[in-house]
């Protein structure tokens, strides 16, 4: 220790308490660096490490989606994204001025993000090959590249709705969100190191971790059964003129589904130039009030409840008094006697109503909620509607009337169409599903869908019962016009009002719709269509819908090889086309319709002024009667207004234009697009129309 | 007047510690500035560092060659002069980060307040080598207490907290050796606590409480004022046990850490060194300090170890406080680590200091038997 000194033994003595409490003070201090740097080392080693590595995400190429036989719906491909360092830029103007003009974008916005203090900006992200290539020429410091997955769609906007879209960093709507997990991959880095100021650090390693790729799906949809319904769709929008037309297609066997789709649809490469509400899918996420289609429920549990006799008879006056309301059958004077299968067939609504109170509120809205009205069937589709039933408080005597014919609930195409699959597959309701399989990017399997039983709605002999009930509902009622010859064919048309936004119904605008499956001894797709707000032809499910669902079977029961029926129904006979001129809509179309023909409509007025076939003709049923609407010298004027032709046939539209004294110069073959002058236009008698014609998915 | 005996006096292991403790900083300055940007060459630090160490090597020599006692007599003129130095910088100091601390003469700037430490030393052991270790009332303290608080009151008003309480260290340490009561001591430390709340009411500056609070919370801003505090953290825990190697401080060096070749050069060193590297230069201080105390007691006169004392325990309380900050021991206070730290006024005072312990080292024996 300090040495002795004779002179200041006081000193000696409080310097070495001195010197002992500094040994303390000193231990303190590496105690406390023993801590941090061997206790806490690595936790803290991980921070540093942190904040020295900046990194740029690299995104993987999302999962490809498939159709059920493995072709491509959506794709995806690896594209660049111009990343800039601001730090490691030399001259941010002169970068800003040369980056401009090929990256089209603004040289202040450009300057500004070059000049920010982040370690790494995105300038522009997913440029074209051209783009890319044209930057990496300019050999700039401080702008470099990475990659990132662009969505591509090799059938263009088919099934948009279904696989929904991509936004820069993940899928924003369809199937695109509900799987975005499963899609989306990994994201990769592209690591440097970098300082406070994100100056890159020299000499340092860039590493690249890359992309994981995503899960590939395989759905349940097929691709040319979604491209006959697309192809319909767009066809029943130029003959029809709706609002909109929707259609979804399953197995009624499993609850897969075939096809869904709407129109109008959206470009997913261009989905933010279409209002938001193009991009969902209507079958799926709409509900609305289903008509006379919902009448199946209640045959479905009168049937079973042993309360429905094909035989009986029922008077229908027009009317039915319920609760000092009277409800009206659609038919202005009522059916008068007629069997209960009848009733079926011509779809009266009293009828129904007397069924619906045999089975009571109790009763009926057990079955309605069975088979899966007034909450999500559970697909796997974002945004599904549940649709609204009638609460138990709610119930009245009104409520149940209009209940079981189809008003006063709201339901989903989706929840019906998997409604009728029970009625096919022998009562047995399923949940309906989308996606088959999900692959990993080495093409493992790791998930696959089992048919999913929600539960036994109604016994099999119901279910067999019910669809001969609607099996002749194709023969003999409404249905008659998606008749297919060789085939047996169970169908339900329906005609609802529209709920306006402000209560009330909106007068004249309905959704007509028809649901039905093919064949009836061994149902193999279930099919429903809709035609909403149609501004041409009357509004009939019979008269739009049933076409609309005929010829979208005729090729999907030809593409999918379904055999004909061993016992099809014989051939309709041929039938006589009535006298229509000097008619009003209305009353051609309640004619047409008790034929099995089907009456199109062009020109404008209140009268039927001419039409094709002739009178007496004699045609096979489905025969579709052009008719021309106008006053009496509809024909006998030099100064004509062009009708709208968008829709017809060549033939037609030539019989037509003949009337008025017009020359047609057709162009192409399908059904006419779009015609010079547009309709609407006056034109002499004797002028030419060039009218071009294509197939409606062209437009 | 330099003769045999002086010589053979020459205490060879305290310059021998100051000269590691010097290679050490000028090391770890370059290895802390070398890649900062705008610097006109990467050993501008260390060439101007070098250059001061040179000239405060001469002024360590030279104050050798004047025996000690003559500093006695010149005490009044050293004090009044250093008063009239702190009183200037107030009017035409130089304002740097919010304080007026320097004043530009030439090509380096003169901080009377570094300068101040080595005079207070001074005056401080001629005030009380003459009580020879004789304090019965509490009034005895007064004129130390009077002699320190003036300079002390004009470096606060600078302002600059760190520094004002150096000279607290050191008045207390030379009381407590000179002979001062422990009772009257602790009275004064007793008042100084029950005042303080004064100082963070009236005469603390908003960012001296900030950095309190920091230090007590660093986690609560980490990117404003427990910045600071939580980036040596990390430098220094993310060395280790062995550091990461000299120059390889990738924490401090890449500007995560503010002031990281002056106040907080330690973490670029605890980050590099590690574990073992910072107990090293620890036990390097402690190694100094020792030295220092064992000459104060060798001294020949109350006058010499109370000088001594006085080095010793200012660079106890810089390093301690300093070390202290950087591991978040101590609140961040703008305190220099002695040899370690850039700055030129200290590493002059500091050099000076040690010429003056080794002036009384050399004239350590009064009688000669």
């Amino acid at each position: 220790m300090l040495e002795l000194s004779v002179t200041l033994p006081a000193v000696r003595r409080r310097v070495m308490v001195m010197f002992f409490f500094i040994i303390m003070a000193v231990a303190v201090l590496i105690g406390r660096l023993g801590w941090l740097q061997i206790i806490r080392s690595e936790e803290l080693y991980e921070a540093a490490w942190e904040q020295w590595n900046r990194s740029i995400p690299a995104r993987s190429p999302r999962g490809t989606i498939y159709d059920r036989e493995g072709r491509m719906l959506a794709g995806s491909s690896t594209v660049d994204t111009v990343v800039a360092i601001p730090a490691q830029i030399e001259d941010p103007v002169k970068t800003a001025k040369l980056l401009a003009p090929v990256l089209e974008m603004k040289e202040e916005e450009l300057l500004e993000k070059l000049t920010m203090n982040l370690s790494a900006i995105y300038l522009k992200r997913k440029v074209t090959p051209e783009t890319s290539q044209a930057v990496r020429e300019l050999e700039l410091p401080g702008i470099i590249f990475t990659t990132e997955g662009q969505r591509f769609y090799p059938n263009g906007t088919l099934a948009s709705q279904l696989l929904g879209f991509v936004g820069m960093d993940e899928g924003l709507a369809g199937l695109e969100v509900y799987y975005e997990e499963q899609l989306k991959g990994k994201e990769g880095y592209l690591l440097f190191p970098s300082d406070n100021l994100n100056r890159p650090i020299p000499h340092e390693i860039k590493r690249f971790v890359p992309p994981k790729e995503g899960m590939d799906l395989y759905l349940t949809i097929d691709e040319t059964v979604q491209y006959i319904v697309e192809r319909e769709l767009a066809r029943a929008m130029i003959e029809f003129q709706p609002k909109a037309v929707m259609a979804i297609a399953a197995d009624p066997r499993t609850g897969a589904i075939l096809a869904a789709a709407s129109k109008p649809d959206y470009d997913p490469l261009h989905y933010e130039k279409y209002d938001s509400k193009y991009w969902a899918l209507p079958p799926i996420t709409s509900s609305f009030e289903p008509g006379s289609t919902f009448k199946l429920i209640t045959l479905c549990a009168a049937v079973e409840e042993g309360l429905y006799n094909e035989q009986e008879y029922y008077f229908c006056r027009g009317f039915a008094s319920v609760g000092g309301h009277n409800i009206h059958c659609w038919t202005g004077s009522g059916h008068g006697s007629i069997s209960y299968l009848q009733a079926v067939e011509s779809s009266c609504n009293p009828a129904f109503i007397n069924l619906g109170q045999r089975l009571g509120e109790e009763k009926l809205f057990r079955y309605i909620r069975a088979f899966g009205f007034g909450k999500p069937t559970g697909i796997d589709y974002p945004g599904e509607s549940g649709g609204v039933v009638f609460e138990d408080e709610q119930l009245g005597p009104v409520e149940l009337a209009t209940t079981a014919f189809g008003q006063g609930v709201s339901v989903t195409p989706l929840q019906q169409l998997m409604a009728v699959s029970a009625i096919a597959n022998g009562g047995k309701l399923m949940k309906p599903y989308l996606v088959e399989k999900i692959c990993n990017a080495e093409g493992e399997v790791v998930y696959e869908r089992k048919p999913e039983l929600v539960r036994q709605v109604i016994s099999r002999s119901t279910a067999e019962r019910v669809a001969r009930i609607m099996e002749s509902v194709t023969l003999n009622g409404s249905g008659k016009n998606a008749a297919i010859e060789g085939y047996r064919i169970a169908t339900k048309t329906g005609t609802a009002q529209k709920p306006g936004p402000r209560g009330g119904y909106i007068p004249g605008e309905y959704i007509v719709s028809m649901i039905g499956f093919v064949p009836v001894e061994d149902p193999q797709i279930v099919l429903y269509v809709a035609v909403d707000g149609a501004s041409r032809g009357p509004q009939w499910g019979s008269q739009l819908g049933a076409p609309l669902f005929r010829r979208i079977m005729v090729d999907v029961l030809n593409y999918l090889q379904v055999p004909p029926s061993e016992k099809p129904a014989a051939p309709a006979e041929p039938v006589e086309v009535p006298e229509l001129r000097g008619l009003t809509v209305d009353e051609a179309a309640a004619r047409v319709d008790t034929a099995g023909l089907m009456l199109r409509l062009i020109g404008e007025g209140q009268y039927i002024v001419n039409q094709t076939p002739k009178a007496g003709a004699t045609v096979s049923r489905q025969t579709q009667v052009v008719v021309y609407l106008g006053d009496e010298e509809a024909f006998s004027r030099s100064s004509i207004t062009v009708p709208d032709l968008s829709g017809f046939t060549v033939k037609d539209v030539g019989q037509v234009l003949n009337w008025l004294g017009l020359y047609l110069e057709a162009e192409g073959s399908g059904i006419a697009l779009r015609q010079e002058p547009a309709a609407g236009s006056r034109v002499e008698k004797g002028n030419v129309i060039k009218v071009f014609f294509g197939s409606p998915l062209e437009q | 007047m330099l003769n045999r005996r002086l010589i053979r006096n020459f205490d060879f292991y305290l310059l021998l510690i100051v000269i590691v403790l010097c290679a050490v900083g000028t090391f770890t300055l370059y290895s802390a500035t070398r890649n900062m940007e705008g610097l006109p060459d990467p050993l501008y630090f260390v060439k101007r560092q070098l250059l001061f160490m040179g000239v405060g090597a001469a002024i360590m020599l030279l104050v050798c060659f004047i025996d000690y006692v003559n500093f006695k007599n010149w005490t009044g003129y050293l004090y009044g002069a250093n008063l009239v130095l702190l009183g200037l910088v107030l009017v035409i100091g130089e304002v740097e980060k919010g304080a007026m601390r320097r004043i530009p003469i030439g090509f380096f700037d003169l901080q009377p307040s570094e300068i101040a430490k080595v005079i207070i030393i001074i005056t401080l052991a001629r005030l009380l080598a003459e009580k020879e270790g004789q304090f019965p009332y509490f009034r005895d303290l007064f004129p130390s207490l009077a002699a320190t608080a003036l300079p002390m009151a004009l470096i606060f008003l600078q302002p600059d907290l760190g520094t004002s309480l150096v000279f607290l260290a050191i008045l207390l340490g030379m009381l407590y050796v000179a002979g001062a009561q422990g009772r009257h001591l602790g009275l004064l430390i007793g008042s100084g606590v029950a005042v303080s709340p004064i100082f963070w009411f009236y005469l603390l500056e908003e960012y001296q409480k900030n950095r309190l609070i920091a230090f007590i919370n660093p986690e609560l801003d980490p990117t404003d004022k427990g910045w600071q505090l939580l980036q040596s953290i990390i430098g220094i825990g993310s060395g280790g046990l062995l550091g990461k190697g000299p120059f390889n401080s990738t924490q401090v060096r890449l500007g995560f850490l503010p002031d990281h070749y002056t106040d907080m050069i330690f973490a670029v060193f605890g980050e590099e060194m590690g574990y073992v590297g910072a107990v090293s230069l620890l036990l390097l201080y402690t190694l100094l300090i020792y030295r220092i105390f064992w000459i104060s007691t060798q001294a020949k006169d109350q006058f010499g170890a109370l000088l001594c004392c006085g080095v010793a325990v200012m660079f106890f309380f810089q390093v301690m406080v300093n070390i202290g900050m950087t591991i978040s021991l101590m609140p961040v206070t703008g305190i220099p680590l002695p040899f370690m730290s850039y700055g030129n006024n200290a590493l002059l005072v500091n050099l000076t200091s040690i010429g003056l312990v080794l002036n009384v080292a050399m004239r350590r024996h009064k009688i000669q038997f």
